[in-house]
């Protein structure tokens, strides 16, 4: 048997950069090896070279379309370690826009499975239209449309605007009435389950030993979710589902995502009607105690952990970032050995892997 | 039925055909920014006393403080220094100006700041300190958490 | 440090200390986190015993360079996808090692995830994990010859 290896380069269309080097036999996918680094920063070393505050932009970058996340995450543990509590409205301002976020990164990573990675731009441009009044709103709480920086040890920046309850509501209404377009084009189109469905099966046995997390998981029938499993910021105080599909293959992984969209609708709808009066946050000094602390928060593409550990100065003496898409990293060699060449961006796509986030 | 979905998938892109585009077409046709945008930054001089917290909270470093050559002086800073941006290097993140002891520094709506030529990119105070048309001041009208001052929220109702 | 904490934390520490002996230091540091601090021959061991006990996702490994103490510690994150009563409490398993020759066996037979994990602790830290399958570096740039950045002896330049 003779194979060939192949190069599936560094550079993608819909996709950060880092290469898989695949052996194929003929069409069959032999071996896959993933090569990241490509966009390796080196952010966990800078950050020991600055205060607490300078680190917040450069920590959220990462992952710039999901930044609220990354930022709950590396600010949650300096706040633990200073005994700083962070005021009621405060909690939901945050979680308004981490939700806002989530559904911002679904549709963008739904857009790129079912549009790029099957070959057209459809979905790509039905999920990016509805994702920009999600970045309006974004843009009208915070000031900027991808990368807010907006959470600091103590609290929230800005308080909510006037007339953004009213501008929410609309948004909210307007992505429930596209809901069953999609509903109408992709999951319910025999040509899209075609492509999507039993392809990259991870049964829950594998996905449990694999240590995947996030949609990839709950779409292999295992519900986890760290807003249920250690409630934070006041996801124990609404009323929601973990969807959990037990298929495991592309397309439950992409029905997750589908219904965690509908799911975070209803949260921001609870949330937006409940939101106390009071301050939006609490005093902080630029300092990291001594000790260290470990955050969990559930991002679109996984659970985050920000592991600091403190010296007593306004620096930082060790910030580890670890990220869902670093650890659904190895199911990527798991699933596509056995699998077929055309099948590789659908796999590739349903495990949402965002390339920066990994590599930080 | 199959061929019924693949029917109900395709009117559902029939539709689209008669429906209005919401492509802006920029540069004709530009967004309305929100109050609050983060562009450029906006000095009052009569309120800065160069104390250099900005350069100093600023991530990217692209602060620096320098003498501004005026005839007038402005007594609450005495050594007569004043922020310079270097725009290159700057992120847009505002904790300068949610950082700043005395409110001399603002949010506009200003984001075109491509320039021709390097030295432009950094901006000197004065440069800084031009109030663009139209502006009423962001700060003047909202309070946000303002960094050291704790500004109580003064918003929504 | 005994009233706020739930039962379940203590429980965990109670059985953690009587199952791995003497050997480990057993720690409930606040509602959710418990730490065991375990030497490198222990390391094994300890492992597959907390695997027993029902920890069985590992959620991130890091390297701390104490440079002062002269350690380099490997702390490996756990916690449980299958016993609800533990899908809330975070494991941390430090494995203190010597920071002249930091070498330690690997984990990859007990939690198949820590495979990528440790192989960033190896070129970050220098740390040599016995019996890695596939021991190279994940993320620097293959010609990279300079120490393992993450130690305190690299120093990278101010933004100037």
């Amino acid at each position: 048997m003779s194979t060939l290896d192949l190069n599936v380069g560094p550079q993608h269309p819909g996709s950060g950069h880092m290469r898989i080097m695949v052996r194929t036999d003929g069409d069959l996918i032999v071996e896959a090896t993933p090569d990241i680094g490509y966009v390796h920063r080196g952010c966990e070393k800078i950050a020991e070279s600055r205060n607490i505050i300078k680190n917040i932009p450069m920590l959220c970058r990462p992952n710039i379309a999901d930044d609220s996340h990354l930022n709950w995450s590396y600010v949650a543990p300096i706040e633990e370690l200073q005994g700083v509590e962070v005021p009621e409205r405060g909690r939901y301002i945050r979680t308004i826009l981490c939700e806002i976020n989530r559904i911002a990164s679904h549709l963008y990573g739904m857009s790129i499975m079912a549009g790029i990675f099957s070959g057209h731009t459809t979905m790509y441009m039905f999920g990016f239209g509805d994702r920009e009044l999600l970045l309006d709103l974004a843009e009208m709480l915070t000031g900027a449309r991808l990368t807010f920086s907006f959470f600091v040890p103590g609290g929230v920046r800005r308080d909510l605007p006037k007339g953004f309850k009213e501008k929410l509501l609309e948004t909210l209404d307007h992505i429930e009435r596209r809901l069953p377009a999609i509903d109408r084009i992709f999951v319910s189109n025999p040509v899209f389950i075609e492509r999507a469905r039993g392809v990259g099966i991870l049964r829950r046995e594998h996905a449990i030993r694999l240590g995947v997390v996030g949609p990839v998981v709950r779409g292999s029938g295992v519900r986890c979710d760290v807003r249920k499993d250690a409630p934070y910021g006041v996801y124990d105080n609404v009323d929601f589902e973990i969807p959990a599909l037990k298929e495991g293959d592309s397309l439950s992984r992409w029905l997750v995502r589908f219904e965690e969209i509908k799911q975070s609708i209803s949260i921001l709808r609870q949330v937006i009607r409940d939101i106390p009066k009071g301050p939006i946050a609490r005093k902080s000094p630029i300092v990291v105690p001594k000790g260290e602390a470990i955050s969990r928060i559930e991002s679109s593409r996984g659970e985050i952990n920000h592991y600091i550990v403190g010296d007593g100065s306004d620096k930082p003496y060790r910030v580890k970032m670890n990220t869902g898409s670093f650890k659904n990293l190895s199911a990527l060699p798991f699933l596509l050995k056995g699998a077929r060449i055309g099948d590789m961006p659908i796999i590739y796509g349903s495990l949402d892997y965002w390339p920066v986030e990994a590599d930080r | 039925m199959k061929t019924m979905s693949v029917a109900g998938a395709f009117w559902e892109g029939v539709k689209h055909v008669f429906k209005k585009t919401f492509t802006l077409k920029h540069p004709y046709q530009k967004r309305e920014l929100p109050d609050g945008y983060r562009g450029r930054h906006l000095l009052y001089m009569d309120r800065c006393t160069g104390c250099g917290i900005c350069a100093w909270i600023c991530p990217e470093k692209c602060i620096t403080l320098v003498p501004a050559a005026e005839e007038k002086a402005y007594p609450q800073n005495p050594e007569g220094r004043f922020p310079q941006y270097w725009y290159v290097r700057c992120c847009f993140c505002h904790f300068c100006t949610d950082y700043c002891p005395t409110g001399a520094l603002d949010y506009t709506k200003d984001y075109d700041l491509a320039e021709y030529e390097k030295e432009l990119i950094i901006w000197s105070p004065q440069r800084l300190s031009k109030v663009p048309e139209g502006y009423e001041g962001y700060r003047t009208k909202f309070h946000g958490w303002a960094g050291v001052n704790h500004v109580p929220s003064a918003r929504e109702e | 440090m005994t009233a706020e904490h739930s039962a379940i934390e203590l429980d965990i520490a109670a059985i953690v200390r009587e199952q791995l002996g003497n050997a480990t230091q057993v720690k409930v540091d606040r509602k959710g986190r418990v730490s065991v601090i375990v030497p490198r021959e222990f390391a094994r061991d300890a492992a597959v015993g907390l695997q027993r006990l029902g920890f069985d996702h590992a959620i991130a490994v890091s390297g701390v360079d104490y440079r002062s103490e002269k350690r380099i510690e490997v702390v490996y994150f756990l916690s449980s996808y299958s016993r609800d009563d533990l899908t809330h409490v975070v494991l941390s398993l430090k494995v203190q090692l010597d920071r002249e020759n930091p070498s330690m066996p690997t984990l990859t037979a007990v939690w198949e995830s820590v495979n990528f994990f440790e192989r960033e602790a190896y070129e970050m830290f220098g740390v040599n994990f016995e019996g890695h399958p596939n021991l190279q570096k994940l993320l620097l740039q293959d010609n990279w010859d300079g120490p393992p950045p993450m130690r305190k002896d690299l120093k990278i330049p101010e933004l100037a």
